[in-house]
């Protein structure tokens, strides 16, 4: 067990130096100057004087060797220091934390309301197969993945803002303002997981417990409380943390149009101007944390699976 | 090992049996070309006394376990026939009756003891279950319960145990927990389908012996499925052979092992005993069961039988399949080579053409 711990965190680590290496090199990869790209954000549209964009270099230190600049930004990254926006001139840092935080609420709301659907739903047409909750379920699951979210986006907002007006239609203050956002963002994994935990379901319903289990005297619905739902809900819980990973930076569309200061806005502004270090202070973040919810994933699945115990002590 | 099948519990019916299965079919009903699985079996079982139900694989014991408990896999249903338990039918039970049947009034075991409980729920839980549902009594009140039952089934240190999961168990002590757990609500009959095939040989022996303990302090009826006829003749009081869906042979476990008159169980008799002839060669049924079922009409044995041929009886054989007659007192057989004793026959089965 220990050894396992130990290998994974090294995993992790190596992932970490890894992923810090790309991010240090995001500039680089881009093709551009970023120190051009610095002053001409500072001086609009003008023609840039090619001494100044040297004495910057100096100034921020990009003369010295790659491999110093790498380590030197290394070593503030650890410390939480990313160095300043372009755009804000503020530290990058509190501001990747902030919007971490508001996508975090975002992500796991959204996770939330899908789970809270997918698992009975998933459940209820693994156990009637065929039957009208199954083909509700397949028709739901098709629209919600087929549909994209700047569809359903407007549309929620059209119904609950305007038309019925009792949700607010963008902005980020109060558990009102999350709402629709967490809404829009759920349809998708709601259909993946729904698709998980009914094809998962179906093989645990045949398993040789389950018929134990009735044997005992269980009808169907206690069967599948005590003894389907733990076992069906095992791939879900791998996916979730696929999901929650992804959301971290990825729901670019539904922050972007409720006006949601969460990583997804953060990092398509940075693109759009070329703020490098936002960029690599989200990346980094981004990826670390995504690293570290799926091991967390992996021990939660562990934990709920006791079977999965003894396969890692051997 | 001495057997009874006197001091049965009292029943509501005295002088029926407990579970009385006629004519029963299971099908695969979305697959009409495919024969039944299940093809007319009639079977009966007294309170208290232990029937044994053998074969080789694929015979259709466990599906006729299964019907019983009315938990086939999905696809195949009981298509015409009745199984009477305590005088009613479980054919034509609701689903709510068939729930305080199972567990409750028939329990079953089965072969793979650690594959029969769920990874994720604690031992003692699963074995809590049926007095939990049946005997609708509270969580404390089921625990101390469950301790009481764990001791019973011989597992050391139940205190320990019940909070086990089922990988934490070796294949003996599982099917120990399975043991209590089916009798902890007290059932009349318990349905044991090869309850010790996937044990080895010491651990095989302990289990039987629990069983054989445990049915005689609490009067339990039992089938028993199993295709190791020492262990039929070491505990069953009757028993009943199957062949590719169909039973070929019944009758007092004594007199069956002792003068088997089918073809089939001659030869199950003699695989069993692991006799080699003057050449050294071991004795085993030539051919397979496979295609069996779907033979169109005469003996679904016949294709590996050697009685036909040297009884001159090749042609009936091959054209009327015979019916499941009384040969003596006591004792069927489904073969044209043995002599009806009409006096003594209770079947009225239609001989197909
Ligand atoms: N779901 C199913 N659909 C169709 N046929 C099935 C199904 N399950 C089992 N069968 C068939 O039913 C027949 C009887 O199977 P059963 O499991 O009762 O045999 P068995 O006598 O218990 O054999 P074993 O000694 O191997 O346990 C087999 O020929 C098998 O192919
Ligand atoms: S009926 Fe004929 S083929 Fe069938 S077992 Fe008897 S002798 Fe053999
Ligand atoms: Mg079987």
């Amino acid at each position: 067990m220990w050894m396992i711990a130990l290998q994974r965190f090294l995993i992790l680590c190596l992932t970490l130096v890894v992923i810090s290496l790309l991010a240090f090199l995001v500039p680089y990869m881009s093709g551009g100057d970023p120190v051009r790209t610095i002053v001409q954000s500072r001086v609009g549209d003008m023609a840039i004087d090619p001494a100044s964009v040297e004495t910057m270099r100096v100034h921020l230190g990009l003369d010295r060797p790659l491999y110093v600049q790498y380590l030197g930004w290394l070593w503030s990254a650890i410390h939480g220091d990313f160095g300043y926006s372009f755009v804000s001139r503020s530290p990058v840092g509190p501001e990747v934390a902030r919007a971490l935080v508001v996508s975090f609420t975002l992500a796991m709301s959204a996770l939330g309301i899908a789970l809270a659907v997918a698992l009975p739903l998933g459940t209820l047409s693994a156990m009637w197969p065929g039957k009208t909750i199954d083909t509700v379920a397949t028709f739901v699951t098709q629209t919600f993945v087929a549909v994209p979210e700047y569809w359903f986006a407007p549309m929620a907002v059209l119904v609950f803002s305007l038309y019925l007006g009792i949700l607010p239609s963008a902005g980020w203050d109060g558990p009102a303002s999350l709402v629709l956002p967490a809404l829009v963002l759920s349809l998708r994994p709601l259909a993946y997981f729904t698709r998980v935990s009914r094809a998962a379901m179906i093989d645990v319903l045949q398993a040789p417990y389950i018929t134990a289990a009735r044997s005992r005297g269980l009808n169907m619905n206690q069967t599948v409380v005590h003894h389907g739902i733990r076992n069906g809900a095992m791939p879900v819980v791998t996916l979730f943390a696929l999901w929650l990973a992804g959301l971290l930076g990825g729901s670019v569309v539904v922050e972007v149009i409720f006006a949601i200061p969460g990583m997804g806005r953060l990092i398509y502004e940075a693109v759009v101007n070329n703020d490098v270090p936002v960029l690599q202070g989200s990346f980094v973040c981004i990826v670390a944390l995504s690293v570290l919810i799926n091991t967390l994933a992996d021990a939660l699945y562990i934990l709920l699976n006791p079977a999965v115990r003894i396969r890692h002590v051997h | 090992m001495e057997k009874s099948t006197s001091a049965a519990k009292a029943s509501p019916h005295p002088g029926e049996p407990l579970l009385e299965i006629s004519n029963l079919r299971v099908s695969v009903p979305d697959a009409p070309n495919v024969k039944p699985i299940i093809d007319g079996i009639s079977l009966h079982i007294n309170a208290g006394e232990v029937v044994a139900l053998v074969g080789e694989s694929g015979s259709g014991k466990s599906m006729t376990a299964l019907s019983l408990m009315q938990l086939l896999p999905t696809g195949l249903t009981t298509t015409a026939g009745t199984i009477k338990f305590d005088g009613e039918d479980i054919l034509t039970m609701s689903q709510r009756q068939l729930n305080h049947l199972r567990g409750g009034r028939i329990a079953m075991l089965f072969q793979q003891p650690q594959a029969m409980l769920d990874p994720t729920s604690r031992v003692g839980t699963q074995v809590a279950e049926p007095i939990r549902v049946h005997r609708h009594v509270d969580r404390t009140t089921a625990r101390a319960r469950v301790l009481e039952l764990l001791g019973e089934v011989g597992i050391p240190d139940p205190g320990a145990r019940v909070d086990c999961f089922s990988y934490e168990l070796s294949g003996g002590m599982a099917q120990r927990v399975m043991i209590a757990a089916a009798l902890s609500a007290n059932p009349d009959l318990l349905i044991a389908d090869e309850p010790t095939t996937a044990l080895d040989v010491t651990v095989q022996a302990q289990i039987l012996k629990l069983l054989d303990d445990e049915r005689r302090k609490r009067k339990l009826a039992v089938l028993l499925i199993t295709h190791d006829l020492s262990i039929v003749s070491a505990l069953a009081d009757r028993v009943a052979v199957m062949y590719a869906g169909r039973i070929v042979e019944e009758g007092p476990t004594q007199q069956i092992l002792k003068s088997p008159q089918h073809p089939y169980t001659k030869a199950l008799i003699q695989c069993s005993l692991l006799k080699a002839d003057s050449e050294g060669n071991l004795f085993s049924i030539p051919g397979g069961a496979a295609q069996a079922r779907d033979l169109e009409k005469g003996c679904r044995f016949l294709p590996r039988c050697g009685t036909a041929a040297a009884g001159n009886l090749h042609e009936q054989c091959t054209h009327l399949e015979p019916a499941l007659d009384s040969y003596n007192d006591c004792c069927k057989a489904r073969c044209w080579a043995v002599k009806p004793n009409r006096a003594h026959s209770d079947v009225h089965e239609e001989r197909r053409p």
